[in-house]
């Protein structure tokens, strides 16, 4: 438990410093006490030696020498006396005043003898301070050991408790929000405990809980959204077929009257033998002509289900522009077809949808006639909008006409749904926006370039290599 | 089908016509087959496969006025490469209604008819039966000056 660690060992510290510095305080002063005592003591006697030294050189019927003997005794006679203290005699000139000092682990204390502004000597009273220097020494170990069993106890018992209060509810809590990382919300933590990690706790369950309620609804969300996509998508699937067979309509108009006409002819007697042979002939060719047309639209409209997910893009644009020609024909368009032999990863249905909206567009873009051209070829390109994009093999399919283009301010609503310039009921407005979901379902792109020369729509979609 | 008179609808008569057919359309079965069903009220027929072929008979038989030159009637397609027809007879202006013309449609919607009513043209909607082309062609040949309307529908 690092937290916990941390902690106890700050406080640790900060006890073991205020002990130690306590104890070393409260020894110094014992060892102040000690000394002054010993000075007291030191004075007590010194002051009975010093006054009795005093009168003893201030007696002017005996001789300096005598005086100075009988000093020298009086002292001597104080260190018979077997004690901690010795007294020294010093004769000579003395200081103006007693004074106390440390010598040498010795406590000194040095006491003037002067009588009429003459000097006898110093009397010295020795004490030696290793005892007490002992006592501290001892008493610095005890202090030392004891703040080192206090630390010890502290720190054991912080880590225990920590622990036990601390450690494992923060493990289950780190336990809890890694499942909720990992999308799993059932377990509550339950502490019950009224501190801090306590209501970490509650907020926790109550978090995971409205997270794992969140995130149901945005999934039901998001499978109605992908529901409304797909039914945009079969709606715009419905119109293009719904268009394609407009023009399968239009596209039998004459064969069917040249098939009707015959056959009433034959069937009036109105020809017969070869007449009627030739007849029957045109009523063949142009019955297979009806057939054909059918067929393409069936195609189209077949779904086919998914076929693999990729396409060989050559065919579906063959495909496409077999069963269009018709409408390009009859508008003037020349069709120009540039492929390379190449496969996309996007299923056949999809790829022909795009494109069929694409050039039906085209196509609409040239009411006077005009210049479709498909192509299909690699490139290496990464995608226009993505700033961490990686330029790979692509595969780029264009479509392009010779139309008026596609004003400015226009371009930047193009593949929004339901927008379109076209005269109501001419169109749905989906097209170009179900053309941009497919390529984004497929991790491709789009791009348009627009000038009054033409359009080109330009969609890159990934390789296939297998 | 009872007829007052000899009509196309009664089923092929000898050459009685003394105007010139012109068929419009691209698609060859379709010229064939109308050349077939109505040529004979005809002097002769002449066949143009798209809009400009048109533009270019219709101004031939215009301006090169030979006294002998008969007058036309014309048959054409909505949809062909080039000009497309109803643009032909558009460009052509108020003559379109000197040239009895029936234009044959798959759509004739009313942005069609409209132009249609303007030009003073015969719409023939497809697909159509043998009879109703007869009966449209017996009108047009019928009405003095030609053009009888909305004959199609």
């Amino acid at each position: 438990m690092k937290l916990v660690a941390k902690y106890t060992l700050v406080l640790v510290a900060a006890l073991a410093a205020a002990l130690a510095g306590l104890t070393f305080y409260r020894m110094a002063r014992d060892r102040d006490h000690s000394e002054a005592d010993m000075a007291i003591d030191h004075r007590v006697v010194g002051h009975v030696l010093q006054v009795n030294a005093v009168d003893l050189w201030a007696d002017d019927s005996a001789p300096p020498d005598h005086r100075l003997a009988q000093i020298a005794r009086l002292i001597q006679r104080a260190n018979d006396t077997r004690g901690p203290t010795a007294f020294e005699w010093i004769p000579g000139p003395a200081a103006a005043i007693e004074s106390h000092a440390i010598e040498q682990h010795d406590f000194v204390s040095r006491f003037p003898v002067r009588a009429d502004d003459r000097d006898a000597g110093t009397i010295l009273v020795r004490e030696s301070l290793d005892d007490t220097d002992r006592l501290v020494h001892h008493g610095e170990v005890i202090s030392v050991i004891s703040v080192g069993v206090v630390v010890a106890l502290s720190f054991a018992a912080s880590l225990v408790l920590g622990r036990w209060l601390v450690g494992k509810p923060i493990r289950e809590l780190v336990e809890k929000a890694r499942r909720v990382g990992n999308r799993d919300f059932s377990g509550t933590v339950d502490l019950r405990r009224a501190d801090e990690l306590g209501e970490l706790a509650s907020a926790m369950n109550a978090m995971s809980a409205e997270l794992a309620q969140a995130l149901a609804q945005i999934s039901v969300e998001t499978e109605a959204r992908i529901r409304a996509v797909e039914h945009m998508r079969h709606a715009d699937r419905l119109s293009t077929v719904g268009k394609l067979a407009a023009g399968v309509a239009h596209e039998l108009g004459t064969p069917l009257s040249i098939v009707g006409g015959h056959a009433q002819m034959i069937a009036g007697g109105e020809v017969t033998g070869d007449a009627a042979l030739d007849s029957a002939r045109a009523i063949d060719r142009e019955a297979t002509r009806m057939s054909r047309i059918v067929r393409d639209l069936l195609d189209f409209a077949r779904r086919r289900g998914p076929q693999g997910s990729t396409s060989d893009v050559p065919e579906v644009l063959e495909r496409c522009v077999a069963l269009l020609a018709p409408m390009a024909t009859k508008a003037s368009v020349k069709t120009e077809l540039a492929v390379t032999q190449v496969r996309a990863v996007i299923d056949d249905d999809s790829l022909q949808q795009i494109v069929t909206n694409l050039v039906v567009n085209a196509v609409q873009a040239m009411p006077r006639g005009g210049m479709l051209q498909l192509s299909a070829d690699q490139v290496v390109a990464a995608p226009p909008d993505e700033t961490d994009a990686v330029a790979g093999p692509r595969v780029r399919i264009t479509v392009a006409d010779t139309g008026p283009g596609i004003p400015e301010a226009a371009l930047g609503h193009i593949f929004e749904p339901f927008y379109t310039t076209k005269q109501p009921g001419d169109g749905t407005g989906l097209g170009l926006a179900v053309v941009y979901g497919i390529v984004v379902d497929h991790r491709g792109w789009i791009t348009v370039d627009s000038s009054p020369r033409g359009t080109s729509f330009s969609i890159y979609l990934q390789e296939a290599t297998a | 089908m009872m007829m007052m008179n000899a009509s196309l609808s009664d089923g092929p008569v000898a050459r009685a016509g003394v105007r010139r057919l012109v068929i419009a359309d691209d698609s060859t079965e379709m010229r064939r087959f109308v050349r077939r069903a109505v040529g004979l009220a005809f002097a002769d027929v002449v066949e143009v496969c798209d809009g400009r072929e048109l533009f270019w008979t219709l101004l031939r038989a215009r301006f090169e006025a030979e006294p002998a030159s008969p007058e036309l009637v014309v048959i054409t397609d909505v949809a062909m490469p080039g000009y497309n027809g109803l643009d032909v007879l558009d460009a052509w202006g108020d003559d379109a209604g000197r040239v009895p013309t029936i234009v044959m449609t798959a759509f004739p919607s009313e942005q069609v008819r409209a132009r249609a009513a303007l030009l003073g043209v015969t719409l023939l909607a497809k697909p159509f039966s043998l009879t109703r082309l007869r009966r449209v062609v017996d009108d047009v040949l019928e009405t003095p000056g030609g053009a009888s309307g909305a004959g199609g529908d």
